[in-house]
């Protein structure tokens, strides 16, 4: 399972890379592999507030629809448009290409409450037992 | 994998949408070994099953097949199945595996008769079903047979075992369906699909089934046919004799209701590029006004839409009618189409 060290996780399965006070947030490889075949995304709209575990988005695979939750607080800065099209780009490049929305970040202190890469190793883990 | 009527059974192998592409471009692989298969034998099987099934038996020849419906008394749908009359007083019966226990049940309750037998081949016999464009080429080269004509049912021989291979499917393609001795299940699926790799051939699931049939605009027992409705809802009247000399369950509601039933199964396309896959159950709009209900929705690969299914008020059951179904809160435009939705132009072989 492809899981970079370079990013924070969360229960629900997105990832977030923060550069500075800019989050951006996407699903995992193992959540789109749980997925399968993604075929519809919606997205929080430019500008929204969104405030940390609330949904703020669906995405759907021929198979289930999937509430999105924000990983963190704060003002949506930029979503990627790419996806309304080519919603496949989430199962194919979960990490680059498949990102879903930029954030900035409102409450910094709400990062402690993610996982790095080991403890999101180890949540997968304990689900497969 | 997942449960299906109490199958353990592949969504899919690698991905919905790269089956469903096998199915329409090259050939697919099926396992259906979960659905119910039923032999009739006996001198009056004809006189029997016309009695409890819907369409006309009186007008098949041997090796044909038929659509049928299996009703309750008040006309509703408890399963539709394919009949293959093998000989004249021998049929086989497939029907679906969520139904097959009250099909069961049904038909037994009709017996005796004559000396007709009713033999439950439910986890007993098997069923493998090959589609698409390439799939003949894939069953010359394991079986070593011509294409037998569309709709009809061939006794075959296959490692010292009878088996039937009928020119039928689930998908819109061509293609045939297996059915077989359990116990050489295994050993016809590995043939298969070693002999399919040179066509394109590849394992699917039922995800893809589900688009694959969607696509074709043929209802799923259990989600677009249901009890509580008549086939005369379900646009399914080619399945229904009313004028056979034989009186089956449900026939006298069929009569009643010929003309008063109030819904109709319409097939649907989305008028946006992206938009999301309703639901069983999403509520159908026309005009503001809400007039019916979706059984089946999906993203379609044919069509780069969504589609689906779903009963409407008859009024408002038009082609071309622009309708809008509740998704999430939000209404998303469609519009009723033609069905199939999807219909290969043109037969290779």
């Amino acid at each position: 399972m492809n899981i970079p060290n370079d990013r924070f996780y969360t229960e629900t399965h997105e990832w977030v890379m923060v550069s500075g006070d800019v989050a951006t947030v996407g699903i995992t490889d193992h959540a789109q592999r749980e997925l399968s075949d993604i075929v519809f995304i919606e997205l929080p709209k430019v500008g929204e507030r969104v405030s940390q575990k609330s949904v703020v988005g669906v995405i759907e695979s021929v198979k289930a629809a999937s509430d999105l939750y924000a990983p963190v607080s704060g003002e949506v800065l930029e979503i990627n448009s790419q996806l309304a099209d080519q919603p496949s780009l989430i199962n194919s490049n979960p990490y680059g290409k498949g990102w879903l929305y930029k954030l900035r970040i409102i409450n910094p202190q709400e990062l402690n409450d993610l996982k790095d890469a080991d403890a999101y190793r180890e949540l997968l883990k304990n689900k497969e037992l | 994998m997942g449960t299906y009527s109490g199958w353990w059974m592949p969504i899919y192998y690698t991905s919905a949408i790269q089956e469903h592409q096998a199915v329409r471009e090259n050939s697919g692989i099926f396992d259906l070994c979960h659905m119910g298969q039923f032999f009739v034998e006996g001198p009056k099987a004809m006189e029997w099953l016309n009695g409890i099934l819907t369409n006309d038996l009186s007008l098949l020849k041997d090796s044909e097949s038929q659509y049928h419906l299996i009703l309750s008394d008040s006309g509703g749908i408890i399963d539709d199945l394919i009949l293959y009359r093998i000989g004249s007083s021998s049929y086989l019966l497939v029907v679906n595996a969520c139904a097959s226990e009250k099909d069961y049940s049904l038909l037994h309750g009709y017996l005796p008769f004559g000396d007709v037998s009713l033999i439950d081949n439910r986890r007993k016999w098997g069923c493998i079903a090959i589609q698409g464009p390439t799939s003949w080429n894939v069953l010359k080269e394991v079986f070593s047979l011509d294409t037998i004509p569309k709709h009809t049912i061939k006794k075959i021989i296959f490692d010292k075992e009878f088996l039937y291979i009928a020119a039928t499917g689930y998908t819109g393609e061509e293609g045939a369906e297996l059915f077989f001795p359990g116990k050489i299940a295994r050993l016809l699926w590995d043939r298969l699909l070693e002999g399919g790799k040179p066509y394109g051939l590849l394992p699917c699931g039922l995800a893809s089934r589900n688009i694959l049939r969607l696509e074709a605009s043929l209802p799923l027992n259990g989600v677009d046919l249901r009890e509580d409705k008549t086939p005369w809802e379900a646009g399914l009247s080619k399945a229904v004799s009313l004028s056979k000399p034989y009186s089956f369950p449900g026939k006298a509601a069929l009569v009643l209701l010929k003309d008063s039933f109030q819904t109709l199964l319409v097939a649907f396309v989305a008028c946006e590029e992206t938009s999301p896959q309703p639901k069983t159950g999403s509520p159908i709009f026309f005009k503001g006004q809400k007039c019916g209900e979706v059984t089946s929705g999906i993203w379609s690969p044919s069509l780069g839409r969504t589609i689906g299914m779903g009963y409407v008020h008859k009024s408002y059951a038009i082609i071309g009618n622009k309708i809008e179904i509740e998704i999430r809160n939000k209404l998303y435009p469609f519009e009723i189409r033609k069905k199939p939705l999807y219909k290969r132009p043109t037969i290779h072989r």
